[in-house]
């Protein structure tokens, strides 16, 4: 069926006329539902992220956040609620706390850090990789065996490190999940450049007088551009896991007004008879599964969309 | 095969060099003095007088520049010893030593645990592609990625306790030696909670890995020599599936240690995970330096292994 649907798009591309762009993104969202479930998820979480809660300019409320409660307005009569329609759909912690509110202020912590520490990993990655792999030599060889060396930590424990060395806080969170991002992606990012050098038109380009920059940016970069995009919807789930994992040990992105929901289980884990109260624990592991698997699901669908070489290579897997 | 072999194992020296120059580097860039963070932390520091403090100075070395006192780390370690934990003053050898045979187990267990049942499913799934069995495989890999090893441990922690009566977190678990019984009753959840996302890790791969293989010609040879489909399967499929997985579970070797971290904070098993966790929460420097060089040395090491099997799973492979 997917061939049928390649050979129509193809005959519409030699006729000269390429399907809209939503025509074209439509038929691939009914080719892969699952893909298609998990961005419509991710999409609920991104609105949850930006107006769950209030968005503050310059010290005032701009536009008030949607979430039912703050995440740290306590009511200590209704503690460790179970989950109640209309009032607390998904319980109370143990310090009355509305678990849906702490979850929904949860999301936006979980989809800044995705995207950003993804976006800056890739690009530091695409960077140091492109330099690796074109300077070549010496630099090359100090390149590789630093990333080598960070490679040989584990990452939890090269993360953990380096949050302790830097205090724990957003940023440094962000920085940190970069760092481990790097040498994995510069990896894959100068192997592709490696086996592009080879092709005959970079040759006829150096012929040319084309220096590096333009070598680059004009004929390297776009060959390398659908790897390097499957590989950041991928990751993103894993970053999600990375800071999720931090926060659980108390060195991540968590402040007192805005909880991570690696945090939120963390706090679950300290309140004795878990087996009582299990939503403290379900709902914050529940939305860290949700959110991975969703971004999961498209990294997987885009993989399969934007680059067939690499179905089943388990690139980011 | 011998001078491959030197050069990798040059090059691993290289890498633990400079992991531990990093290591070394970063945690002393800890703001501010070293020993106020540390002293801040134990309950006997804070009345402690200016010369004591020099005193303490004196005996940790930080007295010293830092290259200088990395350069004096080096020379030890090279000579076997690691230094003193700067929290509880014991040799950091002797306190990793201890947790090493643990750590070791469960990342053995949940190893062993993925491959036996990974590997089976994966080609399992693959040779009944679409059917009911490969759907339902894939469902639990794609859930098996996306479930936190946390999340799962505390799930099962919480709930073997609770409703089942089982106690899983108490328990710290003997040395294998040291009674069997007692000691796989302590490791077995907690590896099988560590071997969820390597296995469907390992599952996805050995899935596609099989499909790819069963279109090659030689499958194709087989059958027309009129091989049976068992034998296809074992003799042709699976040992050539074989090498894109030994990869994947020498990749995942970190991540399975982080994992371990993890599990063994939850389980509370005293292995060199949980010791992580806390010498890095209490900055403990030598300690932290110590446990980054032997795990190092273990992630750089399997990698050598993982390459030399790469030549007794396909012949045409020779390291020269």
């Amino acid at each position: 069926m997917a061939a049928a649907t390649d050979v129509a798009e193809l005959a519409l591309h030699t006729r000269g006329e390429s399907p809209g762009f939503w025509t074209s993104w439509g038929r691939h969202a009914r080719n892969k539902p699952l893909g298609a479930i998990g961005a419509v998820f991710i999409l609920i979480l991104v609105v949850a992220a930006i107006f769950g809660q209030d968005i503050n300019v310059g010290g005032s409320t701009i536009i008030p956040g949607f979430s039912p409660y703050p995440a740290s307005e306590t009511d200590i009569i209704n503690k460790l609620g179970s989950p109640t329609f209309p009032h607390h759909i998904a319980g109370t912690d143990s310090l009355g706390r509305d678990m849906f509110s702490r979850i929904i202020y949860g999301a936006r912590p979980a989809i800044i850090i995705g995207i950003v520490a993804t976006g800056l990993g890739i690009l530091g990655g695409l960077l140091i990789g492109m330099v690796s792999a074109y300077a070549g030599g010496i630099t090359d060889l100090l390149l590789q065996r630093l990333s080598d060396a960070f490679q040989a930590l584990p990452p939890l424990l090269l993360m953990m490190t380096l949050v302790t060395v830097l205090t724990p806080s957003m940023t440094t969170v962000i920085l940190v999940i970069i760092i481990f991002l790097i040498p994995g992606t510069q990896r894959v990012v100068r192997g592709t450049v490696f086996s592009t050098l080879e092709n005959t038109y970079i040759e006829a380009a150096r012929t040319i007088g084309a220096g590096p920059i333009r070598i680059i940016s004009r004929h390297i970069l776009p060959n390398i551009m659908a790897p390097i995009l499957v590989i950041a919807s991928v990751t993103i789930g894993g970053t999600i896991l990375a800071e999720a994992a931090l926060s659980f040990l108390g060195l991540g992105a968590n402040s007192a007004n805005n909880p991570t929901w690696g945090f939120i289980l963390f706090e679950a884990t300290q309140r004795g008879n878990l087996d009582r109260w299990p939503w403290l624990a379900i709902t914050p592991g529940a939305a860290i599964t949700l959110i991975v698997l969703a971004f999961n699901l498209l990294g997987d669908a885009l993989r399969d969309v934007l680059d067939p070489r690499l179905r089943g290579t388990g690139a980011g897997a | 095969m011998t001078g491959y072999l030197i050069r990798r194992v040059i090059g691993a020296m290289v890498v633990l060099l400079m992991l531990s120059f990093l290591v070394f580097m970063l945690v002393n860039a800890v703001p501010g003095n070293t020993l106020t963070r540390l002293l801040n932390q134990s309950p006997q520091g804070a009345n402690l007088t200016p010369e004591q403090i020099e005193q303490y100075e004196i005996d940790l070395g930080l007295n010293k520049p830092v290259l200088e006192r990395y350069g004096d780390w080096l020379w030890n370690a090279f000579n076997g010893d690691l230094g003193k934990s700067f929290a509880t003053r014991l040799p950091v050898w002797g306190e990793i030593q201890d947790r090493l045979p643990r750590s070791i187990q469960l990342v053995v267990m949940a190893t062993l645990i993925s491959s036996l049942l990974a590997v089976p499913i994966g080609v399992f799934s693959a040779i009944r592609q679409g059917g009911p069995g490969d759907y339902i495989s894939r469902v639990f890999a794609i859930l098996g990625l996306a479930v936190p090893n946390f999340f799962l441990a505390v799930l099962v922690v919480t709930f073997s306790a609770g409703w089942l009566g089982v106690s899983l977190s108490t328990i710290d678990p003997p040395y294998i030696w040291d009674g069997v019984g007692e000691n796989l009753k302590g490791l077995i959840a907690p590896a099988l909670v560590l071997s969820a996302s390597l296995m469907a890790t390992v599952m996805r791969m050995q899935r596609s890995t099989v499909l790819e293989v069963v279109n090659e010609d030689y499958v194709r040879t087989a059958r027309a020599k009129g091989l049976n489909e068992r034998a296809i399967i074992s003799r042709h499929v699976i040992r050539n599936s074989l090498i894109p997985v030994i990869t994947i579970f020498a990749n995942q070797f970190a991540f399975l240690i982080s994992g371990a971290v993890i599990v063994e904070f939850i389980f509370r098993i005293d292995g060199i995970g949980a010791l992580a966790v806390r010498a890095i929460r209490q900055v403990d420097f030598t300690l932290v330096l110590g446990i980054s060089l032997v795990v190092g040395f273990g992630v750089v090491f399997i990698n050598i292994l993982v390459d030399l099997s790469y030549a007794w799973l396909d012949p045409r492979i020779r390291y020269s």
